[in-house]
């Protein structure tokens, strides 16, 4: 399968990447020469247990830390410091800013993008539409459910229209019920606006669900065990043959 | 049945949102302590809440009324409660309040604008950079240990007793807890809100006026408000030691004159005024924390 692409560069290229932590005298690897590729309007789960470095994995891409080797490249470019142009990140807490409406706090991620106001404005109304806030535009977080702040902070994240969007376990603090509702609207609101997903979960069914590709990662060091592919057409049944055996050879890698 | 937060998001087919009845304005969001009711006693003859706190003071004065009135102590020592309310009302009518204590209030309002904003911007730095708290540090923490009234002898010397020492006292005595709360304001900006800011890349500008300064309000309030008392009690105190007029010169001039009568109109003009002070700032407090929608930390 070859997709057409717009650029030639993929949107996520992981290269041989090393991040090492100290606590007290000692010193572990979070990750261990870890590449990953992410093809363009991929959505790529990382899945493993705790301690595996799968979030820190997505903090490096965030660039919210740097790796001790290694390189990150973002659609070919390398970001220079900090955190990158053209990526977004939802994190498993909301991180909306109390003191800020709904409307606000999406404002917010429009700050570092020259935009007209009218053309602002009329953005931030259609990514709190897009997430089903509509009616919740001018309330205050603590006002909202927690799955109302998380749709919240996707549009936050969606508003700038990054190339890339991160989450690190976003629905992981909400119930089942809700879980699976929000992976279906973020699976509708991809297939409208496309874009590159990696998404950092210990739910075996959301990676299935949600991914084309399952990358499983193993602790101690935190290196790739596996990428597996999901091949399975959408909207996918989590009851049907393929799904549940798919799940049962990911549980046996995970073990 | 009140709706829980999962009715809340309950959205139906054609997409509409049902807005659920939320508390709307902070205001009313507060008031669902229903907790503090449950424990209250129903007893009878009970005091409405408003009343309570003039309960003790109120017992306090008719003590103080009863003992003078029995003669164990001469009127020079503890004149009674009625005669300090006939030197008030006096002292009133003549414009002697009225003078010193502008006088005062002008003192406490130069000292407290100059201590807070040197103090804001001098915490700022110190939280802002780590090269500022290396050289700065430690000799703020020297500073701040000698209390502002221990400066007096020497600031004598050097500035007199006119205004210029007045305001410096008591413009350090408010410099110093304003860089205290200042610098624990930054440091507890939220880790969690600062990594949100950064991957938004936000500007400097937005980023203080949207992340920096609504985060540290509580706690600037609460260093305003220990600054404002700190500023009181310097006052009264250089007043007493070198000055010509305002509200302790008053009470020290009544000493003098063995009119005891005289100091503790002081006394109550000074508690009053710096209580009145303190509800005021709350005020203002409260009314920043329900226009910003809520606020971080606890109430004062």
């Amino acid at each position: 399968m070859t997709p057409v692409q717009s650029s030639p560069a993929p949107s996520l290229a992981i290269e041989n990447v090393r991040k090492t932590f100290t606590v007290e005298t000692r010193t572990f690897a979070a990750l261990d020469d870890v590449s990953l590729t992410l093809r363009h309007n991929e959505i790529v789960s990382i899945l493993g247990p705790s301690g595996c470095g799968k979030s820190t994995l997505l903090r490096l891409v965030a660039g919210l830390e740097t790796p001790d080797a290694g390189a990150l490249f973002i659609n070919g470019r390398r970001p220079v410091a900090g955190p990158a142009r053209d990526c977004a990140i939802v994190f498993q807490d909301h991180r909306l800013f109390p003191w800020l409406t709904v409307s606000g706090n999406v404002d917010l991620a429009l700050d570092s993008c020259r935009l007209a106001p009218a053309e602002r404005r009329e953005r931030v109304r259609r990514y709190i539409a897009l997430v089903g806030l509509g009616s919740f535009a001018s309330a205050y977080p603590r006002q909202l459910s927690g799955g109302m702040a998380q749709r919240a902070a996707i549009a936050r994240a969606l508003v700038a229209e990054p190339a890339l969007l991160l989450m690190d376990e976003p629905f992981g603090a909400l119930d089942s019920l809700l879980r699976t509702r929000l992976q279906g609207e973020l699976l509708d609101i991809w297939e409208r606006n496309r874009v590159t997903i990696l998404l950092v979960t210990h739910d075996v069914e959301e990676a299935i669900y949600l991914s084309d590709r399952v990358v499983v990662m193993q602790p101690n060091p935190g290196r790739i065990r596996a990428v597996v592919d999901v091949g399975l057409p959408r909207p996918r049944q989590r009851e049907e043959t393929a799904f549940i055996a798919l799940r049962k050879s990911l549980l046996e890698l995970l073990s | 049945m009140p709706l829980d937060s999962k009715a809340l998001d309950t959205k139906d087919r054609a997409g509409i949102l049902h807005p659920p009845p939320l508390p709307w304005n902070g205001r009313e969001a507060e008031r669902g302590d229903g907790g503090r009711r449950l424990f209250r006693p129903a007893g009878a003859g009970r005091l409405p809440d408003r009343l309570l706190p003039f309960a003790l003071p109120g017992a306090l004065l008719a003590s103080w009324q009863a003992v003078t009135a029995a003669g164990f102590m001469p009127e020079q020592v503890l004149p009674p409660p009625s005669l300090v309310l006939r030197t008030f009302i006096a002292f009133l009518g003549d414009g002697e309040i009225a003078n010193n204590l502008l006088v005062s209030l002008r003192r406490i309002a130069c000292g407290l604008g100059i201590g807070v904003v040197t103090g804001f911007a001098f915490g700022l730095l110190l939280g802002v950079s780590r090269r500022a708290e290396a050289y700065l540090g430690p000799l703020f923490r020297a500073f701040a240990a000698v209390p502002a009234l221990g400066w007096i002898p020497v600031l004598i010397l050097i500035l007199g007793i006119d205004e210029a020492l007045k305001i410096v006292i008591l413009s350090k005595a408010c410099f110093v807890p304003m860089v205290i709360a200042t610098l624990d304001a930054y440091r507890n900006i939220p880790a969690r809100l600062r990594e949100a800011a950064d991957v938004m890349r936000l500007s400097p500008r937005t980023r203080l006026l949207k992340l920096t300064l609504p985060a540290m309000m509580p706690m600037l309030f609460g260093g305003l408000r220990l600054s404002a008392g700190q500023a009181f009690v310097s006052l009264i105190v250089v007043e007493m030691l070198a000055a010509t007029e305002g509200i302790g010169y008053m009470m020290v001039w009544g000493r003098t004159l063995f009119q005891i009568d005289i100091v503790m109109v002081g006394m109550a003009i000074v508690g009053v005024t710096g209580f009145l002070l303190d509800a005021l700032l709350r005020r203002i407090e409260r009314g920043i924390g329900a226009r910003m929608g809520e606020r971080t930390g606890s109430h004062g």
